[in-house]
């Protein structure tokens, strides 16, 4: 059980503390002075807007990236370049059909990229004037 | 309840005035406190005058500190019985309160409340720093052990009770003082010290059994022998 106050133990106790409670101590200027310093410190550094970060520097890759259209563009360029070379060396067998025809359509009926004369000579040219 | 050092909630950016003017007053104090009439100030709360000061009004942290720092100073100077000590936690625990104030959730705890638990741990700091034994295990000064308040020649009836006081372990010291010097309510002291109200009135009891013994052969000889 909680000991509480009885008027037996505590006789002339409150003469004691309303003393106290008189010499109360008082805040100095100089404390006042030094709390409203700490108080102006704290909201003015709360307050101060953010400051601004400097500029990025540009690099020539990033110029280069710029220009073709950004990071998305140049995937899809890189992309689409990837993709052109393995057709051009691997040429899978569903597009074998397609490749002929769209030879034959240009060559007519030569069979063979050999055959075809990409350098007709001189004479050939001027016979046909 | 708000721990020291635990980050009380406030809307961040609210209206303030909006938040704290009760009934509908704020067109009237919309101005800032500075163009408030005297009578009004006294309206506003603490926790309004926080959340004014957070959202930049100067003006608050004045009135803030006009009204609290002097109680913070007292509780300080009676738990620590050194003046310029209880100034330095004074204006720590005032700022412990500037750096809280965009957090502080209205409603949720009395400013003073949270100060007086500050001060009285920023004290309790101070006093372990200088008596490495821990003051809970001190032993009670018994009945009848009155030379500590006898040695005294020249004191005053307030440095009796102060040196009494500096006699009793810190929880003791602690209860008395917000009890009997700073009026706070037992549920207050409660919420200051963390503890239950049943071990408050514990404390305070033990606490003046002691004082009433050690004052007991001072009270003629301090001019209280009549009372």
């Amino acid at each position: 059980m909680a000991m509480t106050d009885t008027a037996k133990d505590f006789i002339g106790l409150e003469v004691f503390f309303q003393a106290a409670t008189a010499e109360a101590p008082e805040v100095s200027d100089d404390l006042m002075a030094r709390i409203f310093g700490d108080a102006d410190a704290v909201q003015a550094e709360r307050l101060r807007p953010a400051t601004p970060l400097p500029p990025a520097k540009v690099g020539l890759w990033h110029s280069l990236v710029d220009m073709l259209g950004g990071r998305a563009a140049l995937a899809g360029l890189a992309t689409a370049t990837v993709m052109g070379a393995f057709l051009g060396f691997a040429q899978p067998a569903p597009l074998a059909p397609f490749a002929q025809s769209v030879t034959q359509s240009v060559l007519g009926e030569t069979s063979s990229l050999g055959a075809i004369d990409l350098l007709p000579t001189a004479d050939t040219v001027l016979t046909e004037g | 309840m708000v721990r020291p050092g635990t980050k009380p909630k406030i809307a961040p950016g609210a209206n303030a005035l909006g938040a704290v003017i009760v009934g509908g007053a704020v067109s009237r104090y919309g101005k800032g406190l500075m163009n408030m009439p005297y009578d009004a100030l006294s309206e506003v709360s603490d926790d309004a005058l926080l959340v004014l000061y957070a959202n930049g009004d100067a003006e608050a942290s004045r009135l803030l500190t006009l009204r609290l720092a002097p109680r913070v100073l007292r509780l300080a100077a009676r738990l620590l019985g050194d003046r310029t000590e209880a100034e330095d936690v004074t204006q720590e625990a005032m700022l412990r309160l500037w750096r809280i104030a965009p957090e502080w959730r209205q409603g949720e705890a009395q400013v003073s409340t949270w100060l007086y638990r500050v001060t009285t741990n920023l004290c309790t700091d101070r006093l372990r720093r200088k008596r490495p034994l821990a003051l809970e295990t001190a032993p009670e000064v018994e009945d009848g052990r009155a030379e500590v308040v006898d040695s005294m020649i020249d004191a005053d009836r307030a440095q009796a009770l102060e040196m009494a006081l500096a006699t009793l372990p810190e929880r003791q010291r602690q209860a008395v003082v917000l009890r009997h010097l700073e009026g706070l309510s037992n549920p207050e002291i409660a919420q200051v010290m963390e503890i239950g109200v049943e071990a408050v009135e514990s404390l305070t009891a033990r606490g003046k059994r002691t004082l009433a013994s050690l004052l007991a052969g001072r009270r003629e000889e301090l001019g209280y022998g009549n009372d």
